[in-house]
């Protein structure tokens, strides 16, 4: 009808379709550092049979990217199985439980701390000492895995 | 008048000795942490027992020492170390007075924790803890004796089961009597002034 | 010179030793003595949930022990909880919630659904007055062993049981035991008064009360 609305609506297409290729040149990725990692210290005896002994690892987990991810799994050499838990007090019982994994949002952060979310070890296969540095690898739902040194700590 | 005077003033100093004694003498839960439960008189507690490494050991073996009591189970490994770790740091906020204390661990998990293991698991905190277990019967009954709550959680994918459990630790006297009820989550300080002020310091 | 001063010493001493004892004889406080911890519990209620001791803790909760296909011989255990739950809205518990349970010995027969229709029938507000039962052992062991209530299957499926009404408070202690005849439903209900009146007290009220329990100043 008027020409003179054809300006704005062509400027709105050619911004649509930029903004479309620019997101197609890099669509928002997650981008998950970790900090403040820690492993508690256990001592394994060496007659250790029965259902083995148990450890956690905490961190701190910082998407800086643009796109949410998610901590689905963890591994390390030390565990015969590594599962991601919760542990909670409420109402005054202390309670443990196996959680799918941890969001980590964009431009968001995430503790796992004790009391908290922790990587649990099931079934350590050597005794951890404050001062060893076990390796650990996380698992993203987006982001590539992450391999990270943890130092072992008795607090 | 003179002798009206001389009861207003007795009345005034009754009033003030009243406060003194009570706040002096009285172990009210006042001197202890707000979060605390004092129980003054001591509480009757029962007797139970159970099995450690080197043999059972009763309520009645134990006494002698301020026992501080904690349940849990070696498995978790969030938790149960966190309560430990801050047991450990209070005897050595006690200095010379963890002397008189003993910390003892119950299992509320008996079928994985063997007396052996719970030795394992306690002394990796403190040498001096002492750890129980003991027939599934026997465990149940001094948790239930004790007000601790728990239960076996299996899980959906068959893996290893956990145990809620009740996380409030409780302190007796010397004489195996209830005198403290700690909730769950007390500082390491707050619980050796505590033990402080039980043991008269 | 040296006489005002003895006098006032005189006076200070002899009133520290006059007042616990006064306290003592003349019981200006009264409190419901701290027997021992109840027990801890893992049962399930009239739902099919999982009911622990630790879902009643920060509440006064009086507890009653019976079962559902009671009919002869039953105390009346029902009928005294309707009219406490009844009662409750008359007292001041200072906004301290109160709950009632009543622990149902005949784990067998006493699933979910006997135990709904127990409920229901004995008008029980399921926010208030819970029915609770378990497997035998944690329920020997909590009943039996624990609120220490003598219960016995007979042959017949005709349990012998002796009543008992037991007052819990909010930190998991018992403080009143009501089993020698029936207690009137305005004892039990004062009981809860005293216990949320005593919870609530704060300052020199709450020194009192702890003075009371000291001194063993009883209330009955």
């Amino acid at each position: 009808m008027a020409p003179s609305i054809c300006g704005p609506k062509l400027m709105l297409a050619l911004g649509v379709v930029a903004g479309a290729v620019g997101c197609e040149r890099s669509a928002p990725t997650p981008d998950v550092a970790v900090r403040d990692a820690w492993a508690r210290a256990v001592a394994v005896p060496d007659t250790a049979s029965g259902p083995g002994w148990n450890s956690a690892v905490y961190l701190e987990l910082l998407n800086e990217g643009r796109a949410d991810d998610r901590l689905v799994g963890a591994s390390t050499r030390v565990a015969r199985s590594t599962e991601i838990h919760e542990s909670r007090v409420e109402d005054g019982v202390m309670r443990m439980r196996p959680v799918g994994g941890v969001a980590v949002p964009a431009g968001g952060h995430v503790a796992l701390e004790p009391g908290g979310l922790h990587i649990m070890l099931i079934g350590v296969t050597r005794s951890l000492a404050a001062g060893d540095t076990i390796d650990v690898t996380l698992t993203f739902a987006t982001s590539p895995p992450l391999r990270i040194p943890v130092p072992v700590q008795q607090r | 008048m003179r002798r009206i005077f001389l009861i207003a003033v007795a009345l005034a100093v009754a009033l003030v000795a009243v406060s003194v004694v009570f706040l002096a003498t009285r172990r009210s839960a006042r001197t202890f942490s707000p979060e605390t439960t004092a129980l003054a008189p001591p509480m009757r507690a029962a007797d139970f027992v159970l099995e450690s490494a080197s043999g059972s050991v009763s309520l009645q073996d134990l006494r002698g020492k301020v026992l501080v009591l904690f349940f849990g189970y070696t498995f978790c490994p969030d938790i149960c170390p966190t309560t430990m770790q801050r047991l450990d740091r209070t005897t050595e906020l006690l200095g010379s007075d963890a002397d008189a204390v003993q910390v003892v661990m119950i299992t509320v998990d008996p079928e994985r924790d063997t007396p052996e293991r719970m030795r394992q698991y306690v002394s990796q905190f403190n040498a001096s803890f002492v750890g129980l277990s003991g027939q599934e019967e026997a465990v149940l009954a001094v948790a239930t004796d004790y007000g601790i709550f728990h239960a076996r959680v299996e899980r959906e994918d068959g893996g290893p089961y956990t145990v809620d459990h009740t996380a409030s630790v409780l302190v007796l006297n010397a004489d195996g009597e209830l005198v403290l009820l700690w909730p769950h989550g007390m500082a390491a300080e707050a619980m050796a002034v505590d033990l402080r002020t039980l043991m008269g310091g | 010179m040296k006489r005002p001063l003895l006098l006032a010493a005189g006076t200070v001493l002899g009133i520290v030793i006059a007042l616990p004892a006064g306290f003592a004889l003349l019981r200006p406080v009264t409190v419901l003595p701290r027997i021992e911890l109840a027990p801890g519990y893992d049962l399930i209620d009239q739902t099919g949930a999982r009911f622990t001791s630790e879902d009643v803790r920060g509440t006064i909760t009086l507890y009653s022990f019976t079962y559902t296909q009671c009919r002869e011989s039953c105390y009346g255990v029902l009928e005294l909880m309707r009219d406490v739950q009844a009662a409750l809205d008359t007292v001041d518990t200072r906004g301290l919630p109160v709950r009632l349970v009543t622990v149902s010995f005949d784990h067998r027969r006493d699933g979910p659904d006997a135990l709904t229709t127990t409920a229901a029938g004995a008008g029980a507000d399921p926010e208030i007055w819970t029915f609770v039962t378990g497997d035998s052992v944690r329920l020997q062991r909590a009943v039996r062993d624990g609120f220490g209530v003598f219960y016995e299957p007979r042959p017949d499926s005709v349990f012998r049981f002796s009543p008992a009404y037991v007052l819990v408070d909010g930190a998991g202690i018992k403080r009143a035991d009501y089993r020698i005849g029936t207690p009137r439903p305005e004892d039990l209900v004062d009981g809860i008064a005293r216990i949320a009146r005593e919870a609530r007290a704060q300052g020199v009220l709450h020194v009192a009360y702890e003075a009371a329990h000291f001194f063993a100043c009883y209330s009955e």
